[in-house]
């Protein structure tokens, strides 16, 4: 197991170790587990999963089907630099954003829930959420990580994750601009 | 050299086999063999470490890559179905949609040889000889327009190889070039220009997979909901599974084993990447199988099947329980000749458990 690393590396079953003075430059290392760049080249090695955040509930398996009134927005968070410091949830599709509750201890590179407790009125909303860790790095929108890294970018999508929540609570996975 | 590093590699790994379970007395275990260091240890590196002696041509590289590779890849490497592409690509790395191949994106030849060698034809690995290996990643060279089809590549030769891309990669550089500029103070109020909008959905890409009644694949259950509560959707739902129900039992009549048939869609993953079946299936790599029990083999509309195939069925070969146990017990030897690439299934209760289920699937 390899915390905060991608999860190609956590092989299940060792069957050898053998140690080398050079890398190996094996298919997963070089025709997959590469990131290609809008210029042609890729970069390599490219191992640390950099801060995420999704929401679990409300999501597309998990509509609400309680109808408007309470409701408790939950979801997890993770970094491969640390600690999650912070999760923000926005409802307005990140116009305004509020803080929301960190569940348990807060350990380095381990998924960590948090929770936002709101009312809902009934009407369709756009949620999302967006981890900060404790390096101060602020999970971006994929499309200021397209900016970045181009369109063929596959491996490390750590982009904040929308929810299109219907007045009928059920959930669609969509993109926004 | 490379013995001499062998050597050094080849006690690594046998004092860490060794070394636990000798030194606290368990009782498990024991010193790996020589000869099994040497089968294990197949990794070659991109100075050349690890090859073995031998060598292939183009020739023959084409000739073996026909019989065990052109299935799914196909005859010059350009991929078949979903199969991934071996060849072409040149120059597409800035596109939208490039093509990765080894003569456009791999950096290094070794690993051609390394994962032809260790890891192909995919469910049966390690059935390629070295030299067999050699000619394929010569015939691989080939098709990539990089060597001619006079050349022969051996384990002396090896290294003067320079695959096009190797300068295409540098280490990961996320932490100067990324982390800067998404560690600014996070927006928290108006921080959009306009309001947001949908510009994508999954739902039209078609890539969410979905449960039988059509919701997202592992949507939880509707528990806390009653009747009294929802008239809506669910009453609705309820007769629609009912009626599903008695139509599947009135396919399978009398012979319906429930738990034989869902044991079946189980050992069917393993053909899944082959054949659809259900609602919609469509040939891929191997005909869809709706219907498949009862029928006359090599029939299936719009599939290319392989000659042998299409002769058994032209002959009146139908698939009955019997016929089908004995094609999927040993798919080679069954029917010479014929190309689903797949080992078969050793266990007869597999075979009858998924012939269940084929059967229970209806045409
Ligand atoms: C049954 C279908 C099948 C057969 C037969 C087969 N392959 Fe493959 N091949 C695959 C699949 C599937 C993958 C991708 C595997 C993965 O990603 O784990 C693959 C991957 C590869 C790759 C890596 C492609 C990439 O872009 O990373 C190479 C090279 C390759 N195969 C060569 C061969 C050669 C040479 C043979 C014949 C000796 C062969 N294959 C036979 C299905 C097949
Ligand atoms: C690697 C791909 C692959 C896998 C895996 C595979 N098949 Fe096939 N299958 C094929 C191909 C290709 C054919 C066509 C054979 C021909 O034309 O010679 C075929 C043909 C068949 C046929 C004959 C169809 C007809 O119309 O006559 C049956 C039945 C069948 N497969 C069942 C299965 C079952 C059951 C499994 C899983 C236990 C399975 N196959 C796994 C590729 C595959």
């Amino acid at each position: 197991m390899v915390p905060g690393f991608e999860g190609n590396m956590w092989v299940k079953w060792v069957r050898r170790i053998a140690v080398y003075d050079q890398a190996v430059e094996g298919r997963e290392e070089t025709s997959k587990y590469t990131d290609l760049m809008p210029d042609g080249r890729a970069r390599k090695w490219t191992w640390v999963m950099d801060a995420k955040s999704v929401i679990t509930s409300p999501s597309p398996q998990a509509p609400i089907r309680h109808g408007a009134g309470p409701l408790v927005i939950t979801g997890l968070a993770w970094s491969g630099n640390g600690k999650i410091a912070q999760v923000d949830v926005s409802v307005d599709g990140g116009n305004t954003w509020a803080e929301a509750r960190l569940s348990g201890d807060v350990k380095p590179k381990a998924l960590t829930r948090f929770h936002f407790d709101m009312t809902w009125d009934g009407q369709e909303m756009l949620i999302l959420s967006r981890a900060v860790d404790e390096t101060g790095y602020v999970q971006p929108t994929k499309d200021a990580l397209r900016a970045v890294r181009g369109v063929n970018n596959v491996y490390h999508n750590n982009a904040m994750q929308v929810w299109w929540v219907r007045a009928d609570g059920e959930v669609e996975n969509v993109e926004i601009a | 050299m490379s013995r001499s590093r062998n050597l050094a590699l080849a006690s690594a790994v046998l004092s860490v086999l060794a070394a636990p379970a000798f030194a606290e007395g368990l009782g498990l275990g024991r010193p790996a063999l020589p000869e099994e260091i040497v089968a294990w240890d197949v990794a070659v590196l991109p100075d050349g470490t690890g090859l073995p002696e031998g060598s292939g041509d183009v020739l023959t590289g084409e000739e073996v890559f026909a019989e065990k590779c052109a299935v799914c890849h196909g005859e010059f490497a350009e991929g078949l179905d979903s199969w991934p592409v071996l060849a072409g690509g040149a120059g597409s790395l800035t596109d939208r949609r490039p093509v990765k191949t080894i003569g456009s994106y791999w950096p290094y030849l070794s690993t051609v040889f390394d994962y032809v060698h260790r890891s192909m034809p995919f469910g049966q690995a390690q059935t390629v000889t070295v030299d067999e290996t050699y000619a394929i990643t010569a015939f691989l060279l080939y098709s990539n327009g990089l060597v001619e089809d006079d050349f022969t590549l051996s384990k002396e030769n090896f290294t003067e190889i320079t695959l096009p891309n190797v300068d295409g990669f540098y280490p990961d550089d996320r932490a100067e070039t990324e982390y800067p500029m998404f560690s600014t103070a996070p927006c928290m109020a108006d921080c959009l220009d306009a309001p947001p909008q949908v510009t994508k959905r999954a739902i039209e890409l078609n890539v969410t997979p979905e449960d039988p009644d059509g919701k997202p694949a592992g949507t939880l259950p509707p528990i806390m909901l009653t009747a009294a509560e929802a008239p809506g959707a669910p009453v609705a739902e309820a007769p629609a599974e009912e009626g599903a129900a008695e139509n599947a039992a009135d396919a399978e009549g009398s012979q319906a084993n429930p738990a034989l048939i869902a044991a079946g869609e189980k050992v069917f993953r393993k053909c899944a990447a082959c054949h659809k079946v259900g609602e919609g299936a469509r040939n891929i790599t191997g005909p869809m199988l709706n219907g498949i029990v009862g029928r006359v083999a090599g029939t299936v509309d719009g599939y290319k099947y392989s000659k042998p195939m299409a002769e058994a069925g032209a002959g009146g070969m139908v698939w009955d329980a019997a016929e089908l146990a004995a094609y999927l017990a040993d798919p080679k030897g069954f029917l010479p000749g014929n190309k689903m690439s797949f080992v078969g299934l050793k266990s007869a209760e597999d075979r009858t458990a998924v012939i269940a289920y084929l059967g229970a699937l209806g045409g």
